[in-house]
């Protein structure tokens, strides 16, 4: 089980709204190579893992994506917070607007609702731990995308936090591996 | 790059298992696997530059 | 920045090293030097968070600062921008 930590993993404070760049890191929240994504595939992967080591990488890595989806949230949020509607029409993000008024909802950019249709969740954990490290690299490119497009350092700072965790993931999901590889090799299971 | 070859990590836990020799880069890399070096513990940030950078290992801020 | 917000990044601070030292402890589970750099860090982590709960209200709600007000409730949550 979890508990809550009241407070963000990086800090966000952001002070100058830009809802055309909130409907853009939206797709960090419920796109498919978002965080909601990360979370659910590796929470559901942990299950079917062999060795203590690949459990608890799963496990953790699980858990602090929890943590990045309430920082794009929070991003999201804060972009779009108290902007008004006329001003989200001349920003051509009223289709959003009507939909879910300025809350955040787990979606892409363009409006794809979430689907668990973006993550796989096999009984072979080499085929997992491939997966893994192919989405984590998609979401590293992802930041750099959103990075790329993004002019306000409280927006652009919090972004390369969160595409260094990417790369930190990468390696250990690349260790995780190289121990499955090893123990399956000796036929050998925990 | 030689030397690395050569280092190994303990995965095993001295405490509840048998430890498992895990060399940086496979001695006998197979075909159709894909391999990333082991990482060495070395020096890291201070917890106020890891937040910054994103990480505590200088060698992976990339 | 205020005293509270300047203590609360310096708890994300240490929280974070921890984290990033957990990861690479599940791979490297007898690395002493991490091990002993994660104990430091824990200590830190623990002393700034009593620092901050006696003066700011509860981190997390299995923490309980008077018998007369539920403060876990209290604002700011973490998507709150104060500044706002």
């Amino acid at each position: 089980m979890w508990f809550y930590d009241k407070k963000t993993q990086y800090p966000i404070k952001i002070t100058k709204p830009d809802p055309r760049m909130a409907i853009a890191i939206l797709t960090q929240y419920g796109g498919p190579n978002g965080e909601l994504a990360a979370s659910l595939r590796y929470l559901s992967q942990r299950f079917s893992m062999p060795t203590k080591e690949a459990k608890a990488t799963l496990n953790d890595i699980g858990t602090e994506e929890l943590a990045h989806l309430e920082m794009i949230g929070t991003m999201v949020h804060q972009l779009m917070d108290k902007v008004p509607p006329k001003e989200l029409e001349k920003l051509h993000v009223d289709t959003n607007y009507v939909i879910h008024g300025r809350a955040v909802y787990p979606s892409d950019s363009n409006g794809v609702p979430f689907t668990a249709a973006y993550i796989e969740s096999m009984e072979d954990p080499i085929a997992n731990l491939n997966e893994d490290l192919a989405a984590e690299e998609k979401a590293r490119a992802t930041y750099d995308y959103l990075i790329n497009i993004a002019d306000d350092p409280d927006v652009i700072d919090p972004l390369r936090f969160l595409r260094e965790r990417e790369v930190v993931h990468y390696q250990r999901f690349g260790e995780t591996l190289r121990i499955v590889q090893e123990t399956m090799g000796r036929k050998k299971f925990y | 790059m030689d030397n690395l070859n050569i280092a190994t990590v303990y995965t095993g836990n001295n405490c509840t298992g048998e430890p498992i020799m895990i060399p940086v880069m496979p001695i006998r890399p197979e075909l159709a696997r894909a391999y990333v070096p082991y990482q060495l513990y070395n020096k890291i940030f201070s917890p106020q530059e890891s937040l910054k950078k994103g990480t505590v290992f200088p060698e992976l801020v990339k | 920045m205020d005293e509270q917000t300047t203590l609360l990044e310096q708890i994300m601070a240490y929280d974070f090293a921890l984290y990033d030292l957990q990861l690479f402890l599940n791979t490297h589970p007898s690395d002493t030097n991490a091990l002993r750099d994660y104990k430091m860090a824990l200590e830190q982590s623990e002393n700034l968070r009593r620092q901050y709960q006696s003066k700011y209200g509860p981190l997390t709600a299995r923490y309980l600062p008077n018998t007369t007000c539920w403060q876990w409730i209290n604002d700011p949550w973490p998507w709150n921008n104060k500044e706002v």
